[in-house]
C-alpha cells in the first residue's frame, strides 16, 4: 500500500487538526452511508475532495515528483490519510466501494467547471483537436464519458460499477473483485466489456 | 437500445471472439447471421484494441487537472486572441490562439505559465526557455514566433502551431512498415542532434512531443524543460534542479530521474525509448502500479531492459500480429526484423551508464543509417569477442583457443587505450570479454567437455595473466577486475593456492579505487575468504567473513551477498568446531535465500545442502539424508541429470547408505558417481578423488581390500595434485590408504603414510584435534606390531586431547579407551581392561547402539579379557551373542571380525 504522504504545507492552517477533524468525520459517515444513509454519500465528497486536491498538489509539488498521478494512488492516500488506520476491511471495503462513485463525481464536477471557465459553455472539443496536442487535455472528453456510463449504467449497472471502482478508483482487479462481491474474472470480463462499449461511443460522438 | 437478450448474446459473442486472431475474427463474424447482432460485435471489437487507452485515459487526464488550479478564463495574450485552452503540459498552459493584421490571419499555440503553483524562478526559467528556443531554427522543430506578457503579468510566448499527430500515432495509422519509421527517427535525430550542437538539450523527448505533419514532416515540440548547456550569463539557471521538473518517466533516463547532471547522453535515452516503442510497439519497461517515484526509479535505475525482439516476442499472439499489422509485416517478420542489429542499437542506446551508450544522436543516427544501407553497425562492436567466441565454439576449435583468443583481446582492447573517453568505451568491451570467459567459456567448460582442454586452460591462464600484468598496469581498474575474475577462473580449475594469489591482488587493487565498503569489494572480498576455505585456512578465513558480513548488514542492496558470505562463514565456524554459530548462521542465510529465491531456488538448495553436511557430521544421519534428497530433487529438476552439482548430491547421499551400514548400496551408487564425475570433470579433479575415497572406504567395508587399495591410492593421487601434499583433503585421502594398509596387516607402507601425514600437520600447526586423530593411527600401528609400550602413552595423549576436545560420549573417545582396555587386557592387567572396556562399551552403547561393529567387537574383548581372567561363564555368556552380530555386521575377511575370531577359536 503507499506510504502515508508527506503533510501539505496549507497556508495558514494547521494541517494536522484539519486533517483530524475530516477523520474523524470520514469515519462517521462510512458508518452512516454503511447503515442505510444515502445522504452521507453526499456529505463526504467535500471532504474527500478537498484531501484529493490537497494530496494532489503535494504529489506534484514533491522533490523528485514524477508528474504520473494515478487514481489509485489519490484513493489509497485519501484512505489512509481519512479512514482510521483500525478500521475493519469491512469499512475498508466501504470505502473503496463508494470511493469510484466518489472519485467519478469528483472529476464530472471539475470537468463541468472548467469547461464552463473556458468557452462559457460553447462548442465543445473534439476528440481529433486533441489528438494534436496529446500531452494536453480536454474537459470534455470525461464528460462524453460520464454520459456514456450514464447510458451503460441505465442496461447494465454491474458493468458501470467495475469501470468506477477499477477505472476511477484505480483499485486493482482483486481489490474490485472484493469490493463488488464478484470473481476476479468477472471482473476482467467485465471490464474488458464495458472498456470497448464506452470506446466505442467515446468514438461515436457526433461533433 | 438494446434489450436485455440481446445484450447478452452480443457479450457471448465479444467474448468468445475478442482474444481471436483478425482473420478467425473475421471469420467468426462472418459465420453470425443475425446482422445487427454482427454490426454490434464487430464495432465493440474495433474499439478492444483503443479502448483502455481512450477510457482509462480520459480519467487519469482528468484526474491530473485536480492537481492544478482551476482553470481561469481565457487570458488577454496581447495581440494574440485566444480562441480555445489545447490543454496543459510541462509547466505551462497552451492556447490555440490566431493574430489577425489587415489582411492576414496567422495560428499559433500560445505557451501560458501557470503562476499559482511552481518553483518562484519559474518566469526566469521560461524567460530561458523563450531565448534558447529563438536560437532553434530547423525544420523539423517547432519555431518559436513571439514572445510577451500576459494582461495579468504571466508571461507566454508565442509557437508555431502544427497540425498533425504524434509520432506514433501516425506511423500506426498509416501502417508504416520499419524501413519507414526509420527514415522518419533519422529526420527526428537530425532535429534533436541540431539542437545539440547549439547547446540545447530537449530532456523530454517523447511521441507526443514529436508532431508530424500531414506532408509526413516530423516536428519536435516543447523545449520546455530544456537546459542551457553553456550560457555563463545563466548560470544560476543552468543549475537548476531538475527534480523540480514534472517529466515524463515513461522516457526518462536512469540520470534524470536520480536528478543528476543531464547531458546530450539523455536525450539519446529518450530516442533510445522512442526507438524501441515506435519498432516494437511495446514499452522497454513496466512501471507496476501504484506508480511511485521509489518504484520508477527503480524500474528505470535498475532494472534489465529486455531485447526488443524479446519484448515483442513474450506478448501474446493477438497482440502481436496486431502491431505487426501495423507495421505492414507478420508477427514473425517483425521479430526476425527487430532481432539483430536494432536490437543492439535500442540496447546500446538504452545503456544504464550514460557513458557506454552512443557518444551522441549523430552516432546513433549513423547506426540506423548503416542498419538501412545493410552495412555492419557499430552498436554490435560490443558483442564482436562474443561472435568470435560463437564462431570458434561452433567449429569446435576448443575451450583453450578461445581462452587464448579472449585473454589476447582483453588485453590488446585494454593496453591500447590512452584517452580518457575510449577508455571508458573499452573498458565495457573488456567486461564483455570477461563475462564472456567467465559464464560462457568456462561455465560450459566445467560442465561438459573439459576433459582435454583443462589442464590446458590452466597453463595458458598462467602464460596469459603474465602478459596481461604488463600490460593492464596502468589501468588499476580493468587491471583488478581482470586480476580477480583470473582468480576465479583458478578457483573454478581447483587451483585454489593460485586463485587465493589472484583473488588477493585483485582486492588489492580495487580497494582503494572503489573504497573499503563498495558492494564489488566486499564480494570479492568474500570470494578471497571461500579460497581460504578451500584451502583449510580457517582462522583468515573468519576473520574475513565475519568484516564483510558486518559490513554487508549494513546495506540492503547487498542482501544476496550477504546470504553468500553467511554461508562461508557458517562452514569455516563448523570447520572450527562452533557447530552452535555455524547452525545460527545457516538458518539466517537460508531464511534469506527463501525470501530473495523461493523454496524451490538452487539457492535455498545449495544452503540445504550446506545443512545436511553440517547434520551429518553431526551424526543425525536420519535429517540429512532427508535433506540430501530434497537438494537432489531440486537440482535434477533445475540442472538436468548429469550437473556436477547432482553428482555431489548423488555422493552426499551414497556417503549417507555408508553411514547406515548399507555397503552394497553405497558402493553401487558410488560406482556410478565415479563414472560420471570423469565423465563431467576429467580424471584430475577433486569431484573425482571424493568419490574415489568413499568407494575405497565402502571397499574396505565390505572386505574388497584388492580393489579398495588401487582406488585409494588414484584418490590420493588427485588430492596431491589438485590439493597439494599438506592439503586436508589429501591427508585424509593418505590416512584412507594407511589404514587400508594396517588392515591387510601391510605395517610398512602403512607406517610411511601415517607418518608423512603427522609431518604434515605439524608443518601446518594443525589443530590438536586434528593432530590427535591421525595420532591414533600411529597407536594403532604399534598396536598391530605388538609394541604396546609404544601405543599405550600415544593412546593416553589422544584419550586427554579428546576428553578436552570432545563431549564425553563421542564414540571417538571410544576407541582409545577400547584400545587402551585391549592393551591391559594383553598385559594382563585384568582390573584397568575392565575398567576402559566398560567405558568404552557405555559410550557406543550409547551413541552406536547395541548393533554396532564396534559395540559388538569392545563386547568381545570385554567377554574375552574375563575369560582370560578365569571369569568362563560370564565371558561364554556375553562373547555369544557379540560374535554373532560380528559375523552379521562384517565381512569373513574383515580384520576386526578376523582377530576376534581368532582369538575367540581356542576358547569357543
Amino acid at each position: 500500500m503507499v506510504p502515508t504522504a508527506e503533510e501539505p504545507n496549507r497556508n495558514g492552517e494547521d494541517p494536522q487538526t484539519v486533517l483530524e477533524q475530516d477523520r474523524v468525520e470520514v469515519t462517521r459517515l462510512l458508518l452512516a452511508w454503511r447503515g442505510g444513509d444515502a445522504q452521507a454519500l453526499d456529505a463526504l465528497i467535500p471532504i474527500v475532495y478537498r484531501q484529493l486536491r490537497e494530496i494532489a498538489h503535494v504529489h506534484l509539488r514533491r522533490e523528485h515528483s514524477v508528474r504520473t498521478l494515478q487514481p489509485t494512488e489519490l484513493v489509497h492516500e485519501v484512505y489512509l490519510r481519512l479512514v482510521e488506520a483500525d478500521i475493519a476491511w469491512q469499512g475498508k471495503a466501504h470505502f473503496f466501494a463508494v470511493a469510484g462513485r466518489l472519485m467519478r463525481r469528483l472529476l464530472v464536477d471539475e470537468s463541468r467547471r472548467r469547461s464552463r471557465q473556458k468557452r462559457g459553455g460553447e462548442r465543445p472539443l473534439r476528440l481529433e483537436d486533441l489528438d494534436h496536442l496529446p500531452a494536453l487535455s480536454s474537459p470534455q472528453r470525461l464528460l462524453d464519458l460520464d454520459q456514456a456510463l450514464q447510458r451503460l449504467e441505465a442496461f447494465d449497472e454491474r458493468k458501470a460499477r467495475v469501470v468506477e471502482a477499477r477505472i476511477f478508483a484505480g483499485l486493482t482487479i482483486d481489490e474490485t473483485s472484493k469490493v463488488l462481491a464478484v470473481s476476479t474474472s468477472t471482473v476482467e470480463r467485465e471490464l474488458r466489456l464495458a472498456r470497448s462499449w464506452l470506446a466505442r461511443e467515446l468514438m461515436a460522438e457526433p461533433e | 437500445m438494446t434489450s436485455s437478450s440481446d445484450w447478452q448474446r452480443i457479450e457471448e459473442c465479444f467474448h468468445r471472439a475478442v482474444d481471436l486472431s483478425v482473420a478467425a475474427q473475421q471469420a467468426y463474424l462472418a459465420a453470425l447471421d443475425d446482422a445487427d447482432l454482427r454490426r454490434q460485435v464487430e464495432s465493440l471489437l474495433a474499439a478492444d484494441d483503443v479502448a483502455e487507452e481512450l477510457v482509462d485515459g480520459a480519467v487519469a487526464e482528468s484526474v491530473e487537472w485536480l492537481a492544478q488550479e482551476p482553470a481561469e478564463g481565457l487570458p488577454d495574450l496581447g495581440p494574440y486572441r485566444p480562441i480555445r485552452e489545447l490543454g496543459r503540459g510541462g509547466f505551462g498552459t497552451v492556447y490555440l490562439a490566431e493574430r489577425t493584421d489587415r489582411d492576414f490571419r496567422l495560428e499559433v499555440a500560445v505557451k501560458r505559465v501557470q503562476r499559482a503553483y511552481g518553483p518562484t524562478d519559474l518566469a526566469q526559467r521560461f524567460l530561458l526557455e523563450r531565448r534558447i528556443l529563438a536560437r532553434l531554427d530547423h525544420p523539423n522543430i517547432a519555431k518559436l514566433f513571439d514572445a510577451g506578457t500576459s494582461g495579468d503579468g504571466d508571461p507566454y510566448f508565442v509557437m508555431e502551431y502544427i497540425a498533425g499527430d504524434p509520432l506514433d500515432r501516425h506511423c500506426d495509422d498509416r501502417r508504416l512498415d520499419v524501413r519507414r519509421r526509420l527514415l522518419l527517427m533519422l529526420d527526428i535525430c537530425a532535429a534533436v542532434s541540431y539542437a545539440h550542437r547549439n547547446l540545447v538539450v530537449h530532456r523530454d523527448l517523447k511521441p507526443s512531443n514529436i508532431l508530424v505533419t500531414g506532408d509526413g514532416v516530423p516536428k519536435l515540440l516543447d523545449f520546455g524543460i530544456a537546459k542551457l548547456l553553456d550560457d555563463g550569463s545563466t548560470s544560476p539557471l543552468a543549475m537548476t534542479r531538475t527534480g523540480l521538473l514534472p517529466l515524463t518517466p515513461e522516457y526518462a533516463s536512469p540520470e534524470q530521474v536520480r536528478a543528476e547532471t543531464l547531458t546530450t547522453a539523455s536525450d539519446v535515452y529518450s530516442l533510445g525509448v522512442v526507438l524501441f516503442r515506435l519498432l516494437s510497439g511495446s514499452a522497454p519497461y513496466d512501471f507496476p502500479a501504484p506508480r511511485r517515484a521509489s518504484t520508477i526509479e527503480r524500474v528505470i535505475c535498475d532494472d534489465p531492459v529486455p531485447p526488443m525482439s524479446q519484448r515483442f516476442a513474450e506478448l501474446d499472439a493477438t497482440r502481436g500480429e496486431k502491431l505487426a499489422e501495423r507495421r505492414a509485416t507478420s508477427r514473425d517478420g517483425l521479430r526476425r526484423e527487430l532481432r539483430g542489429d536494432l536490437d543492439n542499437i535500442v540496447a546500446k542506446a538504452l545503456r544504464k551508464e550514460s557513458e557506454r551508450r552512443y557518444g551522441s544522436v549523430e552516432q546513433l543516427a549513423d547506426d540506423l543509417r548503416r542498419h538501412l544501407d545493410r552495412r555492419p553497425v557499430k552498436a554490435t562492436g560490443d558483442s564482436l569477442a562474443y561472435v568470435t567466441g560463437r564462431f570458434l565454439r561452433r567449429h569446435l576449435w576448443g575451450v583453450t583457443t578461445v581462452v587464448l583468443l579472449l585473454l589476447s583481446l582483453l588485453g590488446g582492447i585494454v593496453a591500447t587505450t590512452h584517452q580518457m573517453q575510449q577508455a571508458q568505451q573499452h573498458q565495457a568491451r573488456a567486461e564483455r570479454v570477461i563475462d564472456l570467459l567467465v559464464n560462457d567459456v568456462f561455465g560450459s567448460a566445467t560442465k561438459d567437455r573439459a576433459q582435454d582442454e583443462l589442464p590446458d586452460a590452466r597453463q595458458i591462464l598462467d602464460q596469459s595473466t603474465r602478459a596481461l600484468d604488463r600490460q593492464l598496469a596502468a589501468t588499476p581498474y580493468v587491471h583488478g577486475t581482470v586480476l580477480a575474475v583470473v582468480g576465479g577462473l583458478y578457483q573454478r580449475l581447483g587451483a585454489y593456492d593460485r586463485a587465493q594469489v589472484f583473488l588477493q591482488r585483485g582486492l588489492e587493487r580495487l580497494r582503494p579505487l572503489l573504497g573499503e565498503e563498495h558492494p564489488e569489494v566486499l564480494r570479492l572480498g568474500s570470494d578471497l575468504a571461500d579460497a581460504y576455505l578451500d584451502r583449510n585456512l580457517f582462522l583468515p578465513a573468519r576473520d574475513l567473513l565475519l568484516e564483510i558480513v558486518r559490513r554487508q548488514r549494513r546495506f540492503p542492496e547487498s542482501v544476496a551477498d550477504l546470504a553468500v558470505s553467511l554461508l562461508r562463514l557458517a562452514s569455516v565456524e563448523e570447520n572450527l568446531g562452533n557447530s552452535g554459530v555455524a547452525e545460527g548462521l545457516l538458518t539466517e542465510s537460508l531464511g534469506l535465500r527463501r525470501q530473495l529465491y523461493g523454496d524451490d531456488s538452487l539457492e535455498v538448495a545449495d544452503a540445504k545442502n550446506l545443512r545436511a553436511q553440517f547434520a551429518r557430521q553431526g551424526r543425525d544421519l536420519e535429517t540429512a539424508e532427508m535433506l540430501f534428497q530434497e537438494v537432489l530433487e531440486v537440482r535434477r529438476r533445475r540442472l538436468g541429470h548429469d550437473h556436477r552439482d547432482v553428482l555431489t548430491t548423488l555422493s552426499d547421499l551414497a556417503v549417507c547408505a555408508y553411514d547406515r551400514q548399507d555397503f552394497a548400496r553405497a558402493e553401487e551408487m558410488l560406482v556410478q558417481v565415479v563414472s560420471l564425475s570423469e565423465h563431467i570433470h576429467g580424471p584430475v579433479h577433486r569431484n573425482v578423488a571424493h568419490p574415489l575415497i568413499n568407494l575405497g572406504a565402502v571397499q574396505r567395508k565390505l572386505g574388497h581390500y584388492d580393489a579398495a587399495v588401487p582406488v585409494l591410492q588414484r584418490a590420493l593421487d588427485i588430492q596431491q595434485e589438485v590439493f597439494g601434499a599438506d592439503h586436508a583433503k589429501t591427508l585424509v585421502a593418505a590416512r584412507n590408504l594407511a589404514r587400508l594398509y594396517l588392515d591387510r596387516g601391510e605395517i610398512e607402507p602403512a607406517e610411511r603414510w601415517i607418518l608423512s601425514n603427522l609431518q604434515s600437520l605439524r608443518r601446518q600447526r594443525a589443530s590438536p584435534l586434528e593432530v590427535a586423530k591421525y595420532q591414533l593411527d600411529l597407536a594403532d600401528l604399534e598396536t598391530e606390531r605388538g609394541a604396546f609400550s609404544k601405543a599405550k602413552p600415544l593412546y593416553l595423549e589422544v584419550d586427554g586431547v579428546l576428553a578436552s576436545h570432545l563431549p564425553a560420549g563421542h564414540p571417538i573417545r571410544a576407541l582409545t579407551l577400547f584400545q587402551l582396555g585391549r592393551i591391559a587386557c594383553q598385559e594382563k592387567d585384568w582390573p584397568t581392561a575392565k575398567r576402559y572396556l566398560r567405558r568404552a562399551l557405555d559410550i557406543q552403547l550409547e551413541a552406536l547402539g547395541e548393533g554396532h561393529y564396534r559395540t559388538a567387537r569392545t563386547q568381545a574383548e570385554l567377554a574375552l579379557c574375563l575369560i582370560d581372567q578365569g571369569q568362563e561363564e560370564a565371558g561364554q555368556t556375553m562373547l555369544a551373542p557379540a560374535l554373532e552380530r560380528l559375523r552379521a555386521e562384517l565381512a569373513p575377511n574383515d580384520p576386526i571380525r578376523v582377530w576376534v575370531e581368532r582369538r575367540a577359536s581356542p576358547r569357543s
